[in-house]
């Protein structure tokens, strides 16, 4: 006889664990003939699937167990767990409070973490097309320039030929960026202006305040202001119809108001006109066509299009471009890049915006993880502390009848008031400090984000998860404590494997802590680094104004004079370029001694007799330009070492030598005019000539103690001699200070983040040690009566928990190590990394917790033995 | 302090018991129900049901015989009480009146 299948054992075995004892007999023998009933008249499975539906059907209020019933409904005995609960906290302020600001502060940073990265991946992501915009870019194989190849420039012409073909292409705008002027009663302002082809609007959105956006564009005499630029000139009157002065001489009419564009896009402007308005565009679209790379151009490709694969269709515009470029050493190739990878992705040269990038968000990410699982750790380590302390109650309570599940559910109640209100906290708490947090990231994340969002809902609904399970853990713990010896106070006295995760997780917490110390240590020496480094010239007290197209060259005496009157002035010149962010770059290709015809790509400044002497550069070899040599105006070349180097030269022997149209008279010592994380590449300086002359700086050196004196006097010459120039005033070290901003903030958060992350720590410890120090109260005044010293017993408390520090730091400092070599790695000139960082983290970890455990200790040290042992 | 109402699913069940006799255990009663009304139900709502109107003073039951079938277990057999009877008879009753009165309908009672 075969055997015959039975009813589904997992049923049959949730069934007598939930049915009321006195109906098994009669429920199991009901159902087994049910299940033999439908075996009769089908098959197996569908027996099966009958005998779960009755099982589960016997789920009812009348056949559960009693026991399961009071507790499975959560209001049973929710009132009297919760007053229970607040007494029990209340009582344990100390405990409650620690466990409460340590959950707060984490969720608090998570929730603030997340919410910045949620925001730094939305960038672009406002338009309607956005998933289908790209922007087309170049990569101009062999001109390396600040590291890279690759140019977020367009030819303006770009646009025009993709639309004519390839009728895939929904539509396409090319647009420019320039400064102009605005005339505001008696001030001349400079405004960022977008110079955009009709089609604008309809690849971005934008919403409209006044006026209408339809047909805008095409009438090089209007203009579309953002609402920023409307209240700055018009207050809060509608400006359309009224008409502004542009550029010194050209009037235009207001169109339109639209809204100011939000911080997260990856560009910025006040005011929006015609492509036409854009002074290269006349000459770029007759004859420059293929080399006129001021643009940028964005397409908009049908739904689901793939653009990696029109990229490749781009090949045959690298073919027509070429004839343009035959005077250079380089040609282009073209290819799509979507904008909404633009913020984070992208490191091209001539980006519209200052980029991130996606490690950043990576490393947010991990810190945010980080802190939340210190928090997670902390609060599983105070609560099982504290559970443990509570034996003598559960003990109590097993004895009166207390369900397991009872006991689990008071517990629970606990943990949830502190979760709640740590929850509740730390979003009252994220959305008074999101102000705050907003200008110190540099970023504009409204309250929106705290409530949408998939990311932050499921990061909110994970935490509550884990948090709930955190918080059962503990509760099922003490749950299965045997009455007798919970009153006792003998439970738990030995349990190993219990403490020896505790002792991981302390451990654990002590690493982390330690490995954003000493990376917040070492990223803060590198960024002190880059301010203080001996740049090849000085950039304290200068201040200057930046100038494009103006008249300056004979007037330039004259207002040098008058400044220099005063005698808060020390020195004025007059450059082509600051020595900031140097884009000037051109070609040298005839030097004595270029057999082979070699081209060096090389950066170019047109400066007047005092540059050199008011940036305090350092001539190592020839003479500094002099009125007193007519020639120096048109023959004289000062050349960078590095030039001299590139040019095949020793370096001694470079003055005199020929070099373009002149001669090389001097060699100026090394200076960085470029971002840090570049080498410095070959220059050389020339007097100004009447073209030259015309774009640049004015650099004025002031005193310090007559700063503001000496501003006024600035402010008013410039009036007098160079009234057309708008007083666009800078300070060097400011503006050098921006073009690290990204790096700047990032190093201040982590510093920030990892106080927060090593407070979170400290609470832990301090939770940990005090409950360590109870728990042994008896044993220590057993020591003392034996006759053990304060100290002796200060070493018995102390010595546990300070190995565990040890271990931390040997594991943290090479993994911190190697994570900062790695960063570092991203810049050219660094800080060499040295152990004494990991030594001074690791000690003064190792200070602090002996600290905490010594102050805790002490009291029990100092104890009266008897009272000690007497208590239970 | 007697409850008197009666759910229609309720009433059914216990003419059902009525029917059955000594073999009106839940899993029987259950599949009579599915027989005569058409309606699948659950052994489960069919003894929720016998426990609600045994409390109500309706029914009895005691402990049946074992058979091998259910692997040697008892079934409870369930008995119309005196009440029981009294409370169906006025759900009739009510029914009958309430149908005469009903406009063009005639009802033959046999």
């Amino acid at each position: 006889m075969s055997a015959d299948p039975r009813p589904p054992r997992l049923a049959f075995r949730f069934l007598n664990w939930f049915l009321k004892q006195e109906l098994l007999e009669e429920v199991i023998g009901d159902l087994e003939e049910k299940y033999e009933l439908t075996l009769e008249r089908g098959t197996a499975q569908q027996a099966n699937w009958q005998y779960w539906r009755q099982v589960l059907n016997y789920l009812r209020p009348f056949a559960i167990r009693s026991d399961l019933i009071t507790d499975l409904n959560p209001f049973f005995m929710f009132s009297s767990h919760w007053k229970i609960a607040w007494r029990s906290l209340l009582k344990n302020k100390r405990y409650a409070a620690l466990n409460l600001t340590g959950m707060t502060v984490g969720l608090t940073c998570f929730l603030l973490i997340t919410m910045y990265i949620q925001y730094e991946s939305s960038y672009d992501q406002q338009h309607s097309k956005s998933d289908r915009i790209y922007r087309v870019v170049q990569r101009q194989e062999g001109n390396m320039f600040q590291g890279t190849d690759e140019f977020a420039l367009s030819p303006c012409v770009m646009v025009p030929t993709l639309l004519e073909d390839f009728p895939e292409v929904e539509t396409g705008t090319t647009i420019s960026f320039a400064n102009i002027l605005f005339l505001d009663e008696q001030e001349a302002q400079y405004e960022t202006g977008l110079f955009a082809d009709s089609a604008f609007f309809t690849v971005f959105d934008h919403e409209v305040l006044y006026g209408s956006i339809e047909g805008a564009l095409r009438d090089p005499e209007e203009v579309v202001l953002t609402q920023r630029m409307a209240e700055k000139y018009f207050g809060d009157d509608d400006p359309v119809g009224k008409t502004m002065a542009m550029d010194n001489d050209q009037l235009a009419t207001v169109r339109a108001v639209i809204a100011t564009p939000p911080k997260n896009q990856h560009f910025d402007f006040d005011y929006v006109t015609a492509l036409e308005n854009y002074g290269p565009y006349p000459d770029d679209a007759e004859r420059w066509k293929w080399v006129s790379n001021n643009y940028r151009a964005y397409i908009v490709l049908p739904e689901g299009y793939d653009h990696l694969a029109f990229t490749e269709k781009l090949d045959y515009l690298s073919d027509i471009a070429k004839p343009f470029y035959e005077n250079f050493s380089f040609s282009p190739h073209y290819f799509l890049q979507p904008i909404t990878d633009i913020h984070l992705r992208s490191r091209m040269n001539m980006e519209t915006s200052s980029n991130s990038s996606m490690s950043y968000m990576y490393l947010a990410g991990a810190i945010a993880i980080v802190i939340l699982l210190l928090a997670l750790i902390n609060y599983i380590n105070l609560t099982t502390a504290r559970a443990s302390q509570r034996f003598r109650e559960v003990g109590v309570r097993k004895t009166l009848g207390a369900g397991r599940m009872q006991l689990v559910g008071q517990f629970f109640t606990e943990s949830l008031i502190i979760v709640g209100a740590s929850l509740l906290l730390a979003l009252s708490l994220s959305v008074y400090l999101l102000p705050g947090f907003n200008e110190f990231m540099g970023v504009e994340i409204g309250l929106q984000w705290l409530g949408s969002g998939e990311l932050l809902l499921g990061a909110i609904g994970l935490l509550a998860l884990l948090v709930l399970g955190a918080g059962l853990y503990p509760a099922i713990l003490s749950s299965i404590a045997e009455p007798i010896q919970a009153i006792r106070g003998t439970a738990f006295q030995g349990a190993g494997k219990r403490s020896l995760l505790g002792k991981a997780m302390v451990v654990g917490q002590f690493v982390a802590a330690i490995m954003l110390a000493s990376g917040s240590i070492i990223i803060y020496q590198q960024l002190q680094f880059i301010q203080q480094k001996n740049l090849g010239y000085n950039r304290d007290q200068i201040v200057f104004i930046p100038f494009r197209d103006q008249d300056v060259l004979e007037k330039g005496s004259t207002f040098r004079t008058e400044l220099l009157a005063h005698s808060g002035i020390e020195n004025v010149t007059f450059s082509s370029q600051v020595p900031l962010d140097s884009e000037n770059q051109g070609i040298a290709r005839s030097w004595e001694g270029n057999v082979d015809k070699r081209e060096v790509p090389i950066y170019r400044n047109w400066v007047d007799y005092s540059f050199l002497d008011l940036y305090e550069m350092e001539l190592v070899a020839g003479r500094n330009f002099s009125p007193d040599q007519p020639t120096d105006k048109t023959n004289a070349y000062l050349l960078n070492e590095s030039a001299v180097k590139a040019l095949g030269w020793a370096g001694d022997d470079a003055v005199g030598k020929q070099f373009e149209e002149g001669h090389v008279i001097g060699v100026v010592r090394d200076f960085h005019f470029q971002p840090f994380d570049l080498a410095i590449e070959p220059m050389f300086i020339r007097i100004r000539n009447e073209y030259t002359a015309r774009y640049g700086a004015i650099s004025v050196k002031i005193r310090g103690d007559q700063q503001e004196a000496a501003l006024a006097h600035l402010q008013e010459t410039m009036q007098e001699v160079l009234p057309t120039i708008p007083y666009d005033l800078r300070y060097l070290d400011e503006s050098y200070n921006q073009l690290y901003q990204t790096e700047t903030r990032f190093g201040e958060a982590f510093v920030l983040f990892t106080g927060l992350a090593i407070f979170i720590a400290c609470l832990g410890l301090l939770g940990l040690v005090t409950h360590q120090v109870q728990q042994r109260t008896k044993e220590i005044g057993i020591r003392k009566v034996l006759g053990a010293s304060v100290t002796q017993i200060l070493q018995l408390i102390s010595a546990s928990f300070l190995w565990q520090v040890v271990l931390a730091t040997l594991i943290a400092a090479p993994l911190a190590w190697y994570g900062m070599h790695l960063w570092l790695e991203g810049f050219a000139y660094r800080i060499t990394l040295g152990p004494w960082v990991f030594l001074l983290v690791g000690g003064v970890t190792l200070l602090i917790a002996f600290v905490t455990i010594s102050t805790q200790s002490l009291r029990a040290a100092l104890a009266n033995p008897v009272q000690a042992i007497k208590t239970e | 302090m007697k409850e008197t109402k009666l759910g229609e699913f309720e009433e059914v069940v216990l003419l059902l018991v009525g029917i059955l006799g000594d073999q009106a255990y839940a899993f029987k009663i259950a599949e009579e129900f599915e027989q005569q009304t058409g309606r699948s139900v659950s052994i489960g709502a069919v003894h929720s049901s016998l426990s609600r109107m045994s409390d109500k003073g309706f029914l009895t039951s005691s402990m049946g015989q074992p058979t091998a079938s259910r692997g040697g277990r008892r079934k409870r057999i369930y008995e119309i009480t005196a009440c029981g009877e009294q409370v169906l008879r006025e759900a009739r009753d009510l029914r009958m009146s309430l149908w005469q009165q009903f406009p063009g309908f005639s009802l033959d009672i046999i």
